[in-house]
């Protein structure tokens, strides 16, 4: 306590610790995740076994939260438009696909689950309690339900959840075949816990992938992040990690689902869906897309009449508003005009719809789609 | 406070409690100075205001509810009284409960040097310290009394306004009346410890200028930066440091379960705020020349 200090000293003494202590807190915001991430040691195994183990995960119980983030090169689509139905599923698809996401999904066994997406004063959640699929988004405050009873499959197929690291796992391992180099990579630590790490590489050029990694809990075999590279691009390109994981049964009353008063519940009978004229199996046009080319260049090709009716359908829907939800709009600002029709680019994948009306989709550069088409 | 632990135990022991003692009595009397004061009163009316105008607003619009759109929760007062608190903190929380506190905070030091009276208070010896901790606990109090009142007030013009009954969480699910009072104080506490960092800052610059309109507008301005630095995505490997980016986070408390790390998250980002802050003030302000 010196009161008799000059001005001048005085102000020697507080500025170094006003230079400091910034300093030091990066230093520990930079230190610790890095001391996190020190590569634990296993026991080796071989990829397979590894990859393998994942089918001995399916029976897993446990709650964690999870990081979704994507730069496919997209526009940013704000999260925080309008609420509204129908013709807005195609922006919430998207908008799943811009940016990045907080989740929390919680697994009390292979047919109770509950996946919620943590958006800014608003959650939208998926719940599966056996053959009941509810769905609930907070900002439009309207739930939907689905009832599995006498409908094979998983049938939850919602555009407005994005997938969770086992989904996305599971959905690698069917590309995961002779096209591919398999390697494991330096053990990783993930959401405090030791995991192995499997990276998938494209042996072809013509790919837009440049390599998958799974990233696998090396004591239960869960999934904990998957990592997709694009070709010429640092950041991934896609990214779902666990950021912290509790194995312990999460409360049984999170999957006891009733949507809340004043909600907005739209009943789904699975059942219906498929005698009614706008069923999938009816529609000549989803029969059977074609392909060229193979494993990770392999280029589907739909004869597209689906889709425009499907963009007409929206346009002409009451949510009206030239908003970022209006779908045509949207459409022309993604794409851009190439020889014989109009194509998106993103960092995976691109698509190319022609001025005939088809719809080609591959995770190849436009060029090859282009080409593809004139063939 | 800066007396050593080990030395010689029953000295300290007498000399502790004495100099909690003095802390309390100091403490006492800021908080009667504080929230006497005309000024105080009428910003924490201000702050009632804003959820008192929310219902009164939507009350005579229309009772049917204007779809999305407007700030948080605020298509649902129609259904639920309650959720007046929640817009009351979100539509207060960017602005309102920052300029207050950032006039709290910035008067603390250079509101006693403006007056004069700064020098009265540091005749103790050992005072300086003492009254920089006096200072913050003031204000950190005016943070919970400002948070409060808009929980509060707008609970009770909620209810007097609109029906309430079990509240619906953001996750779909829906709780009664306890739970969500429960909820409510959480949220209140969350938003207090939010605005603790800022109360460091105002602080510390309130130690280093004889004018307080200059430390309150600093402080204010500030906070107005930080937010817009917030909002800025290019700068987003600067967002987790600012201490206005978990702000908004205490909606996480309306999900079920809750979502405690936001909660330990902007505990932990106040804190160091407080550390560094508060630090830096005590550097300055022991060392500073009080001249008034």
């Amino acid at each position: 306590m010196n009161d008799s200090s000059s001005p001048r000293s005085s102000r020697k003494r507080w500025l170094p610790f006003a230079v400091v202590a910034p300093a030091v807190l990066v230093a520990a915001a930079v230190a610790v995740p890095l001391s996190a991430g020190a590569a634990p040691s296993l026991p080796e195994k071989s990829a397979a076994d590894i990859l393998a183990s994942i089918a001995g995960s399916s029976g897993a119980v446990y709650s964690g939260s999870v990081s979704q983030t994507s730069s496919l090169g997209l526009p940013e689509i704000p999260s925080t438009g309008s609420g509204g139905s129908g013709g807005d599923d195609l922006s919430g698809a998207l908008e799943l696909l811009t940016g990045s996401h907080d989740l929390r999904v919680f697994v009390g066994g292979p047919e109770r689950s509950r996946v919620q997406v943590l958006d800014t004063f608003a959650e939208r959640n998926i719940i599966r309690d056996g053959d009941d699929v509810w769905t609930y988004d907070s900002k439009s405050n309207e739930a939907t339900h689905v009832s599995l009873a006498d409908h094979e499959g998983s049938g939850s197929d919602d555009a407005g959840t994005p997938p969770t690291p086992v989904d996305v796992a599971n959905r690698l391992l069917t590309s995961v075949d002779r096209t591919s180099d398999v390697a494991v990579d330096e053990n990783v630590r993930i959401a405090g816990r030791s995991a192995y790490r499997v990276t998938i590489t494209p042996r072809t050029d013509a790919t837009l992938v440049g390599s998958a990694s799974i990233s696998v809990d090396a004591e239960t075999g869960l999934p904990l992040s998957v990592e997709i590279d694009a070709r010429g691009q640092n950041d991934p390109a896609f990214e779902v990690t666990f950021t912290s994981i509790d194995f312990s049964a999460p409360d049984a009353g999170l999957f006891a689902f009733s949507p809340p008063a004043g909600a907005t519940v739209d009943e789904i009978d699975p059942t219906k869906l498929r005698h009614d004229g706008s069923s999938l199996s009816d529609e000549p046009e989803l029969t059977a897309p074609t392909t060229t080319g193979e494993g990770w260049a392999t280029i589907a090709e739909i004869p597209a009449a689906k889709w425009a009716a499907q963009l007409d359908a929206s346009e002409a829907s009451p949510d009206g508003g030239s908003g970022p939800g209006d779908a045509t709009g949207m459409l022309d600002e993604l794409t851009t005009p190439v020889a014989g029709g109009r194509a998106l680019q993103t960092a995976l994948v691109s698509v190319l719809l022609t001025d005939d009306g088809r719809v080609l989709v591959g995770a190849v550069p436009v060029d090859a789609l282009v080409a593809a088409a004139t063939r | 406070m800066s007396l050593d632990d080990r030395t010689s135990a029953p000295a300290v022991a007498t000399g502790r409690s004495n100099s909690v003692a003095r802390f309390w009595n100091l403490f006492r009397s800021e908080i009667r100075v504080l929230f006497r004061r005309g000024r105080t009163i009428a910003m924490l009316a201000a702050l009632a205001a804003v959820p008192v105008l929310i219902a009164i607003a939507i009350r005579l619009s229309s009772s049917g509810g204007g779809g999305g759109g407007g700030p948080a929760f605020l298509a649902r007062i129609t259904e639920n009284g309650l959720f007046v608190s929640l817009t009351g903190l979100a539509v207060a929380i960017p602005l309102f409960l920052p300029l207050t506190v950032g006039v709290v905070a910035g008067d603390t030091i250079a509101g006693e040097a403006n007056l004069g009276t700064l020098r009265y208070l540091l005749i103790s010896p050992a005072g300086r310290i003492r009254l920089l901790l006096v200072k913050f606990a003031g204000a950190a109090v005016f943070c919970a009394a400002a948070t409060l009142v808009i929980v509060l007030a707008g609970a009770a013009i909620g209810a007097a306004l609109f029906p309430i009954g079990p509240v619906t969480l953001l996750s779909g699910d829906t709780v009664g009346i306890g739970d969500y009072a429960i909820r409510a104080l959480l949220m209140a506490a969350y938003v207090t410890i939010s605005m603790l960092g800022l109360s460091a800052i105002g602080l510390f610059i309130s130690t280093l200028t004889t004018v307080p309109v200059g430390a309150m507008a600093t402080t204010v301005v500030l906070a107005a930066l930080a937010q817009i630095l917030g909002a800025i995505p290019q700068l987003d490997w600067l967002h987790p440091f600012l201490f206005s980016d978990r702000w908004l986070g205490f909606a996480d408390i309306m999900r079920q379960p809750i979502a405690w790390q936001s909660f330990q998250d902007n505990t932990l980002t106040q804190a160091v705020y407080i550390v560094v802050f508060g630090g830096a003030a005590m550097l300055r302000f022991r060392s500073k020349d009080v001249l008034s």
